[in-house]
């Protein structure tokens, strides 16, 4: 209990100590978990539904929203692969 | 439950229908704006009770805002404090039986992109237009249009996730209200018995909990990609 009163003291720099130090960093992780999911998800079901409308106005079978949906796929990566590598860049600079 | 679950049309002004969001939105401004104008009547060296909790609050806001978004960018604590307030008092309208605003996805849309235009604005401000524009060519210009679909994900995933949790309470609550109002029929008592109490535990997970976790989680989100942007 009184080392973690200390603790506290030493990382509120402001008056305001709301949330101090490494539990705060665990909370904005546990909030980057939680997107994760979606933002796995947003662009492929994107790329779905504009495939679907370009296959529809130009009057292909499905070239285009395989096609998109593939790169709803790739770009679902590279948003969740950001989104982790995003402390680890943090740490090189 | 005769049209759905989409919000109901209240009045209309010249053609522009007003739905039950906009009037519970209204309600949530003429609410925050009272409050806020008898909270800070009289403020003095000494905090009264109430004054002490007002402080309280802002105080924590503009911790969290540095904590998040680094000393520089604590002028951000106004617009983020005034959404999460915003928020949680929406999400949490749905236990007074008012349906929340944030159940209609025009709301929660138009919150993500007033993030989404913080991101890119305050992004080139920071940076300058040549490197904000320069960032969309990593790690190399055959991915520039990969990262223009990656950034524009980020106000749809944004806003459907808030819409996407307040909604799905809503039509589990609303159902569940439908099927107890039932079986309280079946008892034939005359009394709805078992809408008293057996919703209060689903009203607390869903609204309650969920509620204020949805609007933090919005607003950790946007501070986090605004400063991540502007870094």
């Amino acid at each position: 209990m009184y080392i973690g009163m200390e603790y506290y003291k030493i990382n509120s720099d402001c008056e305001c100590d709301f949330m101090a130090g490494s539990k705060f960093k665990m909370y904005e992780n546990l909030v980057f978990l939680t997107q994760i999911g979606i933002s796995m998800v947003v662009p492929i079901l994107g790329g779905l539904l504009i495939g679907k409308f370009i296959d529809e106005k130009v009057g292909t079978n499905s070239i285009f929203m395989l096609s998109f949906i593939v790169l709803g796929v790739v770009v679902a990566f590279m948003n969740v692969y950001k989104m982790v590598m995003r402390d680890y860049r943090k740490k090189d600079k | 439950m005769d049209a759905g679950f989409g919000p109901r049309i209240i009045f209309e002004i010249g053609g522009i229908p007003i739905t039950e969001t906009v009037t519970n939105t209204w309600l949530i401004m003429i609410a925050v704006i009272v409050f806020s104008y008898f909270a800070t009547r009289n403020l003095e060296k000494i905090p009264g009770k109430l004054q002490n909790a007002i402080e309280a609050l802002v105080d924590a806001i503009y911790g969290l805002t540095k904590q998040s978004m680094g000393d520089d960018k604590v002028g951000f604590a106004p617009y983020m404090g005034t959404l999460l307030i915003y928020l949680t008092i929406a999400n949490l309208l749905g236990l007074v039986g008012f349906r929340p605003p944030t159940a209609d996805v025009n709301t929660t849309l138009s919150l993500a992109i007033m993030t989404f235009a913080m991101i890119h604005g305050f992004g080139m401000k920071s940076k300058g237009v040549g490197t904000y524009l320069k960032g969309f060519t990593e790690p190399f210009a055959a991915l520039t249009p990969l990262n223009v679909i990656g950034e524009l994900a980020t106000p749809i995933s944004l806003g459907f996730r808030l819409f996407g949790n307040i909604v799905g309470g809503l039509i589990i609550m609303s159902l569940l209200y439908s099927a107890l109002a039932v079986l309280s029929a079946k008892i034939g008592l005359g009394i709805p018995i078992f809408q008293t109490a057996v919703p209060a535990p689903f009203h607390i997970y869903f609204d309650l909990f969920a509620g204020v976790l949805q609007s933090f989680i919005f607003v950790m989100l946007s501070m986090v990609f605004v400063s991540m942007a502007m870094d």
